[in-house]
Order: structure tokens, then C-alpha cells, then sequence
């Protein structure tokens, strides 16, 4: 695994954190729910296995992985609510389990898919409610919030209730009900997850001027590669709840993400397409999906050449996804073992 | 105000008004509990008329007016449970930990701010029908006070009972079926329909041993039959229900959050 060289002033330590959930099993049918009772079959599951890191205060730091890769139950861990099967951790000098309702006025956190909104009243209640939760005194949470409507642009629908608001408002409200008592650590779990793409970029720049004008270390989970790229100089991959990469933004991007997935839809069939760096994926008539090494060729270059042949449709041009990276990551991990032979 | 209570005291009020965030449908719901007043009061009128029925003071007024106050608070108790039921199987319940409150206090402050509601609504709508119905009963205002505060330690009863129950969620699959059996038990022990002083010996006594009594009963006889003895007697035994019920939903609470599985995890 690549290290990093670490600040003095640490926001959070972790230490051979682990988590074992017990998960009980049943088989199909009635006879299944009857032996169920009787002898209940337990099975364990290793969600996340002796990882340890630190983050310094005012860091950005991504936690990527796949789906059940063990990010929501570190970061979950990380704010107290759960119990860790075992290791150490501590946020801003507590240990989140052990101390949850002190630490809970230090920290803010947004969980991408579930809300803390009131679901029927307006996000201007649940903000009032919060105020008076984190014992904010009242010049300050009219301060707070004045600041917070104006950058999130949450004004003209601060009245309208919460069920009426699209999926980037909401999560705008959520995020800023998340900061309003000045938390000193944000967790991030899946933010942008739903968002379009205009919204995801809306979110991301929120929270970058949060982490530039207030200081507020972001710990951030998804398995978007984009909120990792355009927001965080810090990466930690975990995948089957154990960490395998803690890098650089700039050194993932250079050793993984520099190839983009281009799907493309021309106006006329053609018969093949060849390119210096470009690995055509699938081609069917009019449709193609390449591999871009942008390494070899941008993104310019294999347009430019594509339009040679034919008009374009429609285009769209996507990372690869989390998976594909971790997959390299290992590949390159096995290679680089054998090669070390 | 303290900080402390002031908090709890925003979360009952912020709880209030998201349960009138939809005004017909709560004006609605108590149209149910006219209906069921206006069956009861044509069932004991025509009792009394047959049979000229009267037990320990209890003639078809005082029963109306009886139903009147029990029925008000069986049907003016927020039904929280399928909610918090919810919140541990799915883990909603995590939004709620890393808040600077205590779960069961957010909770218990949330269900008085929508009963309280309720509970207003229900004593006007039951009171002008029963009014109209079968016309007053002697009740002075010292009498009520001590019957609504038996009321208010009923409520909190139930609270406790209920959230007992919805913490068990933390270990079975679905906690519905208990709130079913709770639900008969307190039509029957609690005495829903009926005093204790319509009730068979034994059965009464079965049900003066639960807390289940002290829920519906107290209150509601108190309201219609004031003695200072039985208010001093219910208002002791409703603490120490309270004070037990606490001691094990605390104790519940405590143990469920150690093996929070949160979904999604």
C-alpha cells in the first residue's frame, strides 16, 4: 500500500479498526422460518478489517470503494454509531462510541440516503429545531443561517416543504443543515448519490468553499470517481472492508484514472475504427464504446479522428468506474509482485 | 427555560406542527372517535332504559362520559411505534445517535407534541358529543386538573410500554404482532370500554395488577368519579411503572444500539 507523509494536527486517527456484523440466515419455505427458530444459522461478515489511517485538520479526504466495500460502516463508526468489533479510533480527540454526545456538537454529517429534514415542513424548521439542539445562541444561528442561504442559494425555497424539493435542493438543505452549528469535521456518505450532473457540481463546489473559507476537514465517501477527482488531494481506496490505497489525487489519476470510457452513437455506420492509444470495447453498426489512454490520445484527438469518419450523434464520456480501478489496482499489485521476483 | 428542556421542548413543537402539515386528514381522524362515541352512547342508553342499569355509581351518563375520556386517550396516543420499528430494521436510526440528544427523550418529546395535539382535539369533539348525548356530569376544576394530570402520567405510561416494544426491533424481524396483543390487552385490562367496577372480581383484579390499568382506567374514573384516595393510590403506582418501564427501555436502548446493524453499511 503507498503512504503519505502526514501533518502534525490530526482531525481523526484510526487503528486497526474492524467491524463484524452478524447476519442471520434462513432458508427458503416454511420448514426454512421453522428451523430458523430453532436453530438459528449465524453467519459472519467482515465489513471492514483492521484498516488504520489518519487525517489532518482542514484535509480533503476521499473514501472511495465499491458497493459493500465497508465505507458507510467506517464512516458510520467514525460518528459513533456504530460499535467497532475491534481497534481504536478518535475524531478531534474522542472516541466516537464512547462519546458520542460530545462529539456530536463538533461534527457535521450528511448520509447521501437518508435525511435529517423534517419531511413535511419546511428545511427553515428543521434548521430553527437545530439551532435550538446544538444550543446555538440565537445572533449567532441568524448569522449562521443568513451566510449559509445566501451560498447555498437556499432562499427561494427555504418555506416550501421538504417533500416538494428536488433531490439536489434537498441535499443542498442537507448539507447546510449539516454546518450550521460550525462543525470542526464534515462526513460526507455519498453526497451527489442520484444527483445530475449540474447538481453534482453544484454540491461539490459548496463543499469545497466550506473546506477553504472555514477550514472544516471533509471526510468523504462515494464511489463516484468524479467527487474524488474534482473535490479531495487525498484518496484512500478500501475494497472487501480493507484499505489499498492511500495516494494522491494526482498520483491515482496518473497511474489509474488516465483512461476515460467514450461512448459514442455516429449519424452512419462504419466499418471499424482504429487509433494510436484508443481500444475499441464493443462496436455495433453506429455504436461504439472506446477505451482512451488519455495518456496517448486526449479526448480532442479521438473526437477530431471519430468525425473523420462519420458524423456523431451523441457522445458521452465517463470515468471508469470504481470497480475497474480497483481491479487495476490489483492487477497492478499481482504484476508488480511477479515482476518483483 | 434550561438548554436541556428548551431543546426537547422545540423538538414536541417542531413534532406538532408537522402533524398538522395536513389539516383535513387530521380533523378527519377524529371523526372516527365521534363515530365510535355516538355507537356507545345509543348502546348504554338503550341499556339503561331496559334494565334501569347502575353498578357502584356508574349508571349509562357516567358511562359515556367514561368511554368519553378513555377513548380519548386510546385514540389521542401518537402512534410512533411503526415509525421507530422502521428506524432500527433500516437504521434510519443512525440520524438520530450523532445529534446532541438522547433518542428516547427526542422521541418521547416528539410523541407529546402530536398528542397533546390530539389529545385537545379529542376532549372538545368527545365532550360536545357526550354533552349532547346523555348532558353533563358534576366535575369541578380542582377534580379535572387532578384527572388530566393522571392523564399526562398515563400517556407517558404508554410511551414507555410502546417503546419497549418498538426497541425490541433491535431483535426480531417485526414488532407488529406485540402492538397488536398490547392493543386488545388495553381494551380488555385497560379498560376501554368499561370500569373496573362493571368487571367480573377476578378479572379486575388481574387487570389492577398490570400497568396497563393505570393507562386508560385511572384517568378516565378519576375524570368521572373523583376520590382522592384512588388519584393519590393511580398516581403512585403510574410512577412506579414509570420509573420501571424507564429503568428497562434505558436498559433495552443500551443494548440494541451495541448491535445496530445500520443497512447500507
Amino acid at each position: 500500500m503507498l503512504m503519505r507523509q502526514v501533518g502534525d494536527v490530526r482531525a481523526i486517527e484510526v487503528s486497526g479498526l474492524t467491524k463484524v456484523f452478524e447476519v442471520r440466515e434462513k432458508s427458503p419455505g416454511l420448514a426454512g422460518s421453522v428451523r430458523a427458530i430453532v436453530s438459528p444459522s449465524v453467519r459472519e461478515v467482515q465489513a471492514v478489517n483492521g484498516i488504520s489511517f489518519q487525517v489532518d485538520e482542514g484535509e480533503m479526504l476521499a473514501f472511495i470503494g465499491p458497493n459493500g466495500a465497508g465505507k458507510s460502516t467506517t464512516i458510520k463508526m467514525l460518528t459513533g454509531i456504530l460499535y467497532p468489533t475491534q481497534g481504536r479510533a478518535t475524531v478531534l480527540g474522542v472516541t466516537p462510541w464512547e462519546d458520542r454526545q460530545r462529539l456530536a456538537g463538533r461534527i457535521g454529517c450528511v448520509f447521501g440516503q437518508r435525511s435529517q429534514l423534517w419531511y413535511h415542513l419546511p428545511p427553515c424548521d428543521t434548521f430553527e429545531l437545530l439551532a435550538h439542539v446544538y444550543d446555538i445562541p440565537k445572533p449567532v444561528y441568524c448569522d449562521r443561517l443568513n451566510m449559509l442561504v445566501d451560498r447555498f442559494e437556499l432562499g427561494e425555497f427555504m418555506r416550501t416543504p421538504v417533500r416538494k424539493l428536488s433531490l439536489g435542493q434537498r441535499m443542498r438543505c442537507e448539507i447546510a443543515a449539516s454546518l450550521l452549528h460550525g462543525p470542526r469535521v464534515l462526513f460526507l456518505d455519498e453526497p451527489t448519490i442520484g444527483l445530475d450532473v449540474v447538481a453534482k457540481r453544484a454540491i461539490r463546489e459548496l463543499i469545497r468553499q466550506m473546506n477553504r473559507e472555514e477550514g472544516v476537514t471533509v471526510f468523504l465517501t462515494s464511489h463516484d470517481v468524479g467527487d474524488m477527482e474534482e473535490l479531495c488531494r487525498r484518496v484512500m481506496i478500501i475494497s472487501h472492508g480493507e484499505l489499498i490505497l492511500d495516494t494522491s489525487v494526482s498520483a491515482l489519476r496518473r497511474d489509474y484514472l488516465r483512461f476515460k470510457i467514450v461512448r459514442v452513437r455516429l449519424a452512419d455506420a462504419i466499418d471499424r475504427f482504429e487509433m494510436r492509444g484508443v481500444t475499441v470495447a464493443k462496436h455495433k453498426q453506429t455504436n461504439l464504446k472506446l477505451s482512451v489512454d488519455t495518456d496517448v490520445a486526449s479526448i480532442d484527438d479521438v473526437l477530431t479522428e471519430l468525425m473523420r469518419h462519420a458524423r456523431i450523434a451523441d457522445i458521452t464520456i465517463a470515468d471508469p468506474p470504481t470497480e475497474q480501478v480497483i481491479a487495476d489496482i490489483y492487477g497492478r499489485g499481482a504484476s508488480e509482485a511477479l515482476g518483483g521476483r | 427555560m434550561s438548554g436541556v428542556t428548551a431543546k426537547y421542548f422545540h423538538v414536541a413543537r417542531v413534532s406538532m406542527r408537522a402533524r398538522t402539515a395536513y389539516l383535513a386528514d387530521f380533523l378527519l381522524g377524529s371523526v372516527f372517535y365521534a363515530l365510535i362515541l355516538y355507537v356507545f352512547v345509543q348502546l348504554w342508553s338503550v341499556l339503561g332504559r331496559t334494565r334501569g342499569f347502575a353498578v357502584e355509581g356508574f349508571g349509562p351518563r357516567e358511562l359515556v362520559w367514561y368511554l368519553m375520556a378513555s377513548e380519548a386517550i386510546m385514540l389521542g396516543r401518537a402512534r410512533f411505534e411503526q415509525e421507530t420499528d422502521e428506524e432500527v430494521k433500516t437504521g434510519a436510526i443512525a440520524y438520530y445517535l450523532n445529534k446532541p440528544y438522547r433518542y428516547v427523550l427526542f422521541k418521547l418529546a416528539s410523541y407529546w407534541g402530536e398528542t397533546a395535539l390530539k389529545m385537545a382535539l379529542n376532549i372538545a369533539i368527545g365532550a360536545t358529543v357526550a354533552l349532547l348525548a346523555v348532558g353533563p356530569i358534576r366535575v369541578n376544576a380542582a377534580h379535572l386538573l387532578a384527572a388530566l394530570a393522571c392523564a399526562a402520567m398515563a400517556l407517558t405510561l404508554n410511551f414507555l410500554i410502546s417503546m419497549a416494544l418498538s426497541l425490541s426491533a433491535f431483535w426480531v424481524e417485526d414488532t407488529a404482532p406485540f402492538f397488536w396483543i398490547y392493543g386488545k390487552l388495553l381494551f380488555v385490562l385497560g379498560g376501554l370500554f368499561a370500569p373496573m367496577e362493571v368487571y367480573p372480581d377476578a378479572l379486575a383484579r388481574v387487570a389492577r395488577a398490570t400497568p396497563l390499568n393505570y393507562v386508560l382506567y385511572a384517568p378516565a374514573r378519576l375524570f368521572v368519579q373523583f376520590d382522592m384516595d384512588f388519584f393519590m393510590s393511580a398516581l403512585m403506582m403510574q410512577a412506579v411503572w414509570i420509573a420501571a418501564l424507564s429503568l428497562l427501555v434505558m436498559a433495552l436502548y443500551s443494548m440494541g444500539v451495541k448491535r445496530l446493524n445500520v443497512n447500507g453499511g
